[in-house]
């Protein structure tokens, strides 16, 4: 009896270690992105909702393993990282499906954006890409300018709660803006997508600084993206797929 | 993932045009009226911004809409058929909330058939509230939960929308009680917990009202 409660107890400790996500801090202290995003809608986004997203996609994950209806492949992807589960989210049986498509979503999402801001050049027309990565911008959209334009515009437009996304097309192998509804990420359609730039135009990511001035924030987003960073997804991008 | 097949111009650029339809009805009662439970800083916003822009964008829509049919136009018609759900469901939407609202009142439950109709479809008013706050805590991103009637089978129900999908044009009940759930409806106050608002609203929720909707629904 003993030994089946142990056994029991380490197979509940390994699952745990194995699924369990942890909430990343923030690249830089809360304030740095001010005044673009201030230090209180930071602790928020970040302490809050990322944190949110973190444990109920652990809470799913755990959902799962000790489910006695699940079966074993659904039990084998659960284990895999998070990335993984993503290229299959939309395949999964329904009941499982919407909190991992949401909250897995989410962190993965929050993970990524996070990483993608930096401190603000004063204006936005100051900080742009160099190198690889614009001349792959400016050969998919005209200039750099455009580009910014058309992701801004798609940005205003998108209606309810979203993402707008650069990324390089899996199937095209071109650089394409799209938009994803809620906590969508491009791999969940595409596992070879790859995620350059992503805009959280959710109201919690801009509501306490523009209120509902959207557009106001998203002019201000662009003297906050990490290009150095975006141009290494590109590079790790490009170079994992030779064909590219 | 839907493509951008072509994007719309940057922002729909609020115009007065000459045959404006839709107008902003006002609140029936001060912005600061439904405090604590919503600020008025909430109100203001949600009502002379948010309320307001979709008014606006739905006038400027039905204008280019009405203006590609006399053309004969049906792309762009079908265009601007999303156009015309969002800022059309978001002025219905907010239309009926402002009404569904009311100052807060000790004890404040439904009474009358209402009640009566509640108590049937539901086992009880709690059980009502719990599953209609339930759904509305649920929802995905952005939308509302609603406390709506089956005309066909005579019967209350509960059901959620999202972004600004009005419930008749959407589900076919008609709508008797409804809470805003995106996060501009509480943020401010409430930051990332939608559940203490969802909580709290059935304290300024306007019962009368919700029975005159019901009356008229049956």
């Amino acid at each position: 009896m003993l030994t089946s409660v142990v056994l029991l107890a380490f197979t509940v400790i390994c699952v745990q270690s194995q699924t369990a996500l942890v909430l990343p801090p923030l690249p830089y202290a809360y304030s740095a992105l001010e005044p673009v995003l201030s230090e209180h809608l930071m602790r928020l986004h970040h302490d809050k909702h990322f944190d949110t997203y973190t444990k109920k996609t652990n809470e799913a994950l755990k959902t799962i393993m000790v489910d006695t209806s699940a079966n074993e492949q659904l039990k084998e992807l659960a284990k895999k990282p998070l990335e993984e589960i993503l290229h299959d989210v939309l395949h999964l049986p329904e009941q499982y499906q919407f909190a991992l498509r949401h909250n897995g979503g989410g962190y993965y999402n929050h993970k990524l954006f996070f990483s993608m801001l930096k401190a603000p050049t004063a204006t936005a027309a100051e900080n742009k890409p160099t190198g690889a990565l614009l001349e792959a911008i400016e050969k998919s959209f005209g200039s750099f300018d455009k580009f910014r334009e058309l992701f801004s515009a798609a940005s205003v437009n998108l209606f309810g709660s979203g993402w707008v996304w650069l990324y390089i097309d899996a199937q095209t192998h071109k650089l394409v803006l799209n938009f994803t509804a809620n906590q969508d990420n491009p791999i969940m359609f595409d596992k070879n997508h790859v995620v350059l730039l992503g805009i959280d135009v959710w109201e919690h990511a801009y509501y306490p600084v523009y209120e509902n001035r959207r557009s106001e924030y998203i002019d201000n987003f662009w003297r906050i993206v990490n290009w150095p960073f975006v141009a290494q997804l590109y590079t790790e991008g490009t170079t994992k797929r030779a064909d590219l | 993932m839907q493509t951008i097949i072509k994007l719309a111009p940057r922002t729909l650029v609020p115009a007065l045009s000459r045959c404006s339809k839709h107008t902003l009805p006002d609140l029936p009662y001060d912005y600061n009226a439904l405090e604590p439970i919503i600020s008025g800083e909430i109100m203001k916003l949600h009502h002379q911004k948010h309320h307001a822009t979709y008014v606006n964008n739905l006038n400027v829509a039905e204008e280019k809409y009405n203006d590609a049919k006399a053309k004969n136009d049906l792309n762009t018609m079908i265009h601007l058929q999303p156009a015309i759900r969002f800022n059309g469901g978001g002025h219905l939407n907010h239309s009926i909330f402002w009404q569904v609202l009311c100052p807060k009142e000790g004890g404040n439950q439904p009474s009358g058939a209402l009640a009566d109709q509640i108590k049937k479809d539901f086992g009880s008013f709690d059980k009502m509230v719990t599953q209609l706050s339930n759904a509305s805590v649920g929802v995905q991103g952005s939308g509302w939960g609603w406390l709506g009637f089956n005309k066909q089978e005579q019967r209350l129900q509960v059901a959620t929308c999202s972004n600004q999908d009005p419930l008749q044009a959407t589900t076919g009940l008609l709508p008797i009680f409804g809470i805003d759930v995106w996060e501009h409806a509480y943020y401010l106050q409430y930051k990332n917990v939608r559940a203490d608002y969802v909580k709290a609203i059935f304290q300024i929720a306007n019962w009368k009202k919700a029975d005159e909707l019901f009356q008229k629904a049956k």
